[in-house]
């Protein structure tokens, strides 16, 4: 176990490396001069040199690149020159927001997701099982901002009931102080997940439904409540913890758009808005840290496969 | 029969689930078509500004808060009044920090964007010594918070410190242009205390030299502000290495956005109001009234909140909300001006400082791209296929917020001639036609034009163009922004009746600033035949130096006309104070780009706020005075 926890560990590490040097090149190559782009169309010729001076970028990308590497390794992220803080400050400030928010809904789209996955897959081709289908269905192929704004849309600026924007405090923990103020966003976010995590359970459930040990289990005179909680939820939760790691990603994806209509500044937006201003230590310290949580929860998740699943260490 | 069943139960919960979304989206729909079709009469095509100024309403009355939206993305970063160009914007020059540093000459005068005495710290600058000496007297009664008279040294202050930042860095101002100021005060003197004496390395037209230098001009507390630590003694700021110092301290408390609302430094304000907190992560900040504030009108409303937001519709939705006393109101929202007004909101338009064009690369070697468009009646015949008022009307593209124009500043400028919003070429394909086989060119609808009458005569293709010469353009547009992509299109759809091909693209922003703009990147003078991403903002007084002139550091299209050189050199260098509008007028009709309709800058503001019309008339130019606005 140990040896198959460094194996993955080291894959980690070259691969955000990777990320890092494929990112700066990319960032980099296809910018002929950030100064331009951060001074405007209007600034001087000799204001963009200057700019690019200070910066040091006029100096060779292989130069550029190893200084970047070097502050990093001390666990410096670069400096602003937009929003005038250090990228670490910013990222500390944003992560915690961006966190509890998709942390939330990811919890609530688990608790949700599970036992209706294996529920539809229980009562295949019923009523229920083609309801929750189609609802699925829409909820899967409807793209976040419009499920956003048809939240808002209804309950905020049609009923009344709920404000049209999250919290304006810069909290943490604002979800648990302003529930009512963080309930869009996260029933957003939560609906978009639930649909998609649902559809994987309902299928792995299935799959499992048919396998050789639940007939067993149920010939021996089990309950099938029992069936369900003692052998086959485990094994069908296998594929899900998978995905699980790999949405991590989507959710930081889909947290800018839920960012972006709810008034949320967070992780998302923050890249969002340095993509647009050319911010590139913001960019190159954004795309860092999603790259380890994506390669972090990728290894969670192999690591949660791996103990559910002692043959998988030997893949 | 379970089957069957099934599928009706399907049926209905598809039904059940899509009921809701149809309404939703019927009533949203509705209220869009309700709202384009209800304000007409504010948006005919081309007028020059969107809906009527309400007049001012109600008693007069001290006390209450506002809530401000910020720009999205467009929060203040940078409190020292010399901005670099990294954090330079009109939200934090004009909303941020004019609300707490008066400039030493304020504009606009209401809609009108020129000088406003009024606001202006000094009485008018006299000019002598054959214009290159400048007096500037400041008016007596006006002082700092803490109770100090502002003073001549204190705007020789700001002169020394901007000399600094620059010697620094160029970049470390985001008005510099070199060679203009303060690069051409050679001397900046306080010789009373409450007159400054500034020498210039040349004559300058005073007009210009008021309306586009002297406005840039933000005394600063010299007597707070001249240390080179907290606490440390008050350096003389003439000597250069102090003035460094003092940059240096400043700059470094400017970069802290924690301590913004905390400094002791910042809140020494001569302005009306004053920062009161400063929320780091979410950029939102708040003021509260100066009481000590000696200007023309104390401020009435006591908390003005900017509230911060994450996107356009965000924002939007907060107005509908009624959560918002004021906004700005984008594009992609006109459709909804009725649902605004019907929530209880006075709205009104006017187009910014600036103007919208397609740029054109006098530069582009390309299959003779470069002689094609040097000729005149070429420009002239591709300004006659672009239907300003058609694209204003156009629900895809302007949807009525947008005003024709045909020049380099808005109709509402005092500087512009009469004509600035009438078409020199019309939209008429047909004298685009004329004019092409007037000059030897076969046109050939929906294929390809050629000349055949090469040679420099008067009805002859021009200088450079062999016959059998086609005419091909690219058109780079700015990829977001739908209406670039609208725009080049329709272009390119005229274009293309007349047998020229215009291929349009898209790309971002960012790339066309940083790869087809010549100045930036001359080696790619060669890839753009035309490009648009947008316009230029300009100052009050719009010459066009360093832009179309033949040697302008910014003349991204490398226009070359000796007349529009000389015009320049007198709307900077001249005696004649309307100097600009015989430029305005050469570029106007010569064409250095092809013009576009200007955009109208919305603003929404709640029927409950109230004060003089002319305070809200300056909206559109992005300045706010909050100071003459109550709650009624």
């Amino acid at each position: 176990m140990i040896q198959f926890v460094l194996r993955r560990l080291a894959t980690s590490a070259i691969v955000v490396l990777g990320v890092s040097v494929i990112t700066f090149i990319m960032l980099h190559g296809m910018s002929g001069s950030p100064g331009r782009a951060i001074l405007g169309v209007q600034a001087s010729a000799e204001a963009v040199a200057a700019f690019d001076r200070e910066h040091g970028y006029d100096r060779s990308l292989f130069v550029q690149y190893f200084t970047y590497l070097g502050r990093l390794l001390e666990g410096d992220l670069g400096y602003s020159y937009k929003l005038n803080q250090s990228v670490n400050a910013l990222l500390a400030e944003n992560a915690g927001r961006t966190a509890m928010l998709a942390g939330v809904a990811l919890v609530l789209a688990i608790a949700i997701a599970v036992p209706l996955g294996v529920f539809q897959a229980v009562k295949r081709n019923s009523i229920g099982d083609n309801v929750l289908t189609t609802l699925t269905f829409i909820a899967y192929s409807m793209p976040v901002f419009l499920l956003a704004m048809l939240l808002i849309q209804v309950f905020a600026l049609g009923l009344g009931v709920l404000p049209a924007q999250a919290s304006q405090s810069s909290s943490t923990f604002v979800i648990f102080t302003e529930p009512r103020a963080m309930l869009l966003p996260v029933l957003t976010l939560t609906g978009i997940t639930v649909a998609l995590y649902s559809r994987y359970q309902r299928s792995a459930a299935l799959d499992q439904l048919a396998q050789d040990y639940i007939r067993v289990a149920r010939a021996k005179g089990l309950s099938m409540r029992l069936v369900l909680t003692r052998h086959l939820l485990r094994n069908a939760c296998l594929p899900l913890v998978t995905l699980i790691g790999m949405t991590i990603p989507l959710l930081l994806a889909g947290n800018l758009v839920v960012e972006s209509v709810f008034n949320y500044p967070g992780l998302g937006l923050l890249f969002f808005n340095a993509l647009n201003n050319q911010d590139y230590p913001v960019l190159l310290g954004y795309t860092l840290v999603a790259a380890t949580l994506t390669v972090l929860g990728n290894l969670l998740a192999d690591l949660l496969v791996a103990v559910s699943d002692p043959r998988t260490q030997r893949a | 029969m379970s089957g069957v069943r099934g599928r009706r139960a399907l049926i209905a919960a598809t039904l059940a689930t899509l009921l809701p979304l149809a309404a939703c989206s019927g009533g949203s729909g509705s209220g869009g078509a309700e709202g384009t079709g209800g304000d007409q009469a504010a948006r005919k095509s081309g007028s020059q500004t969107f809906g009527e100024l309400p007049a001012e309403s109600g008693t007069p009355k001290d006390g209450g808060t506002i809530d401000i939206a910020q720009q999205p993305g467009a929060g203040p970063y940078y409190m020292l009044p010399i901005v670099p160009g990294a954090f330079n914007s009109t939200y934090v020059t004009y909303q941020f920090q004019r609300l707490m540093y008066r400039p030493l000459y304020w504009f606009p005068e209401g809609a009108s964007p020129k000088v406003n005495p009024a606001l202006s710290l000094a009485e008018p600058p006299e000019f002598s010594d054959g214009n290159k000496t400048v007096t500037i007297k400041l008016k007596p009664g006006y002082s700092w918070s803490d109770g100090s008279p502002v003073e001549a040294g204190d705007v020789v202050f700001f002169i020394d410190l901007l000399k600094a930042a620059l010697r620094k860095n160029a970049a470390n101002w985001g008005g510099y242009t070199p060679g203009q100021f303060p690069d051409n005060v050679t001397s900046a003197k306080a010789t009373s205390a409450d007159t400054v004496t500034l020498k210039l390395e040349e004559a300058y037209n005073p007009e210009w030299f008021t309306a586009d230098e002297l406005t840039s001009v933000v005394p600063l507390p010299a007597k707070q502000w001249a240390r080179a630590s907290a606490g440390g003694p008050i350096l003389d700021a003439s000597e250069p290495k102090n003035a460094e110092a003092i940059y240096t301290f400043l700059d470094k408390a400017s970069r802290d956005p924690a301590g913004f609302a905390t400094n002791p430094l910042w809140q020494t304000v001569n302005g009306p109001y004053r920062l009161s907190a400063f929320d780091v992560t979410t950029n939102f900040y708040a003021m509260s009234a100066n009481e000590a504030y000696s200007g023309p009108q104390k401020p009435r409303i006591k908390t003005l909140n900017f509230r911060p937001f994450t996107s356009e519709t965000a924002k939007f939705n907060q107005l509908l909300s009624g959560n918002l006393t004021m906004a700005t109101v984008d594009q992609g929202h006109v459709g909804q001006v009725k649902a605004l007004k019907a929530a209880g909101y006075h709205v009104y338009g006017a187009p910014r400082l600036g103007f919208n064009f397609i740029m054109l690369n006098f530069k582009d070697t390309t299959d003779n791209v470069d002689k094609i468009l040097g000729q005149r009646y070429v420009r002239q015949a591709l300004q006659h296929l672009i239907d300003q008022p058609g694209y204003i009307a156009s629900k895809g593209m302007y949807n009525g917020a947008a005003a024709e124009s045909y020049g380099t500043a808005p109709a509402s400028s005092p500087y512009a001639p009469k004509n600035v919003a009438t078409a020199p070429y019309p939209y008429d394909p047909a004298a685009a036609r004329k004019l092409l086989e007037d000059h030897g060119w076969k046109v050939v609808p929906n294929g390809a034009t050629t000349c055949e009458r090469p040679g420099t005569g008067p009805s002859e293709c021009g200088e450079g163009i062999p016959q059998g010469q086609t005419i091909r353009f690219n058109l780079f547009y700015r990829s977001e922004p739908q209406l670039h992509s609208a725009v080049s299109t329709a272009f390119s759809s005229e274009a293309r009746k007349l047998g020229i091909e215009i291929a349009v693209a898209p790309k971002t922003f960012s790339f066309l600033i940083q790869n087809y703009n010549v100045p930036a990147a001359p080696s790619k003078a060669g890839e753009w035949a035309m490009s648009t991403w947008g316009g230029f903002s300009t100052t009050p007084y719009p010459t066009m130096t360093g832009t179309f002139d033949s040697k302008g550091s910014g003349n991204v299209g490398a226009y070359n006309d000796p007349e529009t050189d000389e015009l320049i050199r007198a709307s900077v260098h001249g005696e004649d104070r309307q100097a600009v509008q015989a430029e305005m007028e050469r570029l106007r009709t010569e064409l250095p780009v092809l013009w576009l309709p200007t955009a109208h800058t919305i603003w929404a503001w709640k029927d409950t706020l109230s004060g003089p019309q002319e305070t809200f008339a300056a909206l559109p130019t992005t300045v706010l005075t909050p100071e003459y606005w109550y709650l009624r």
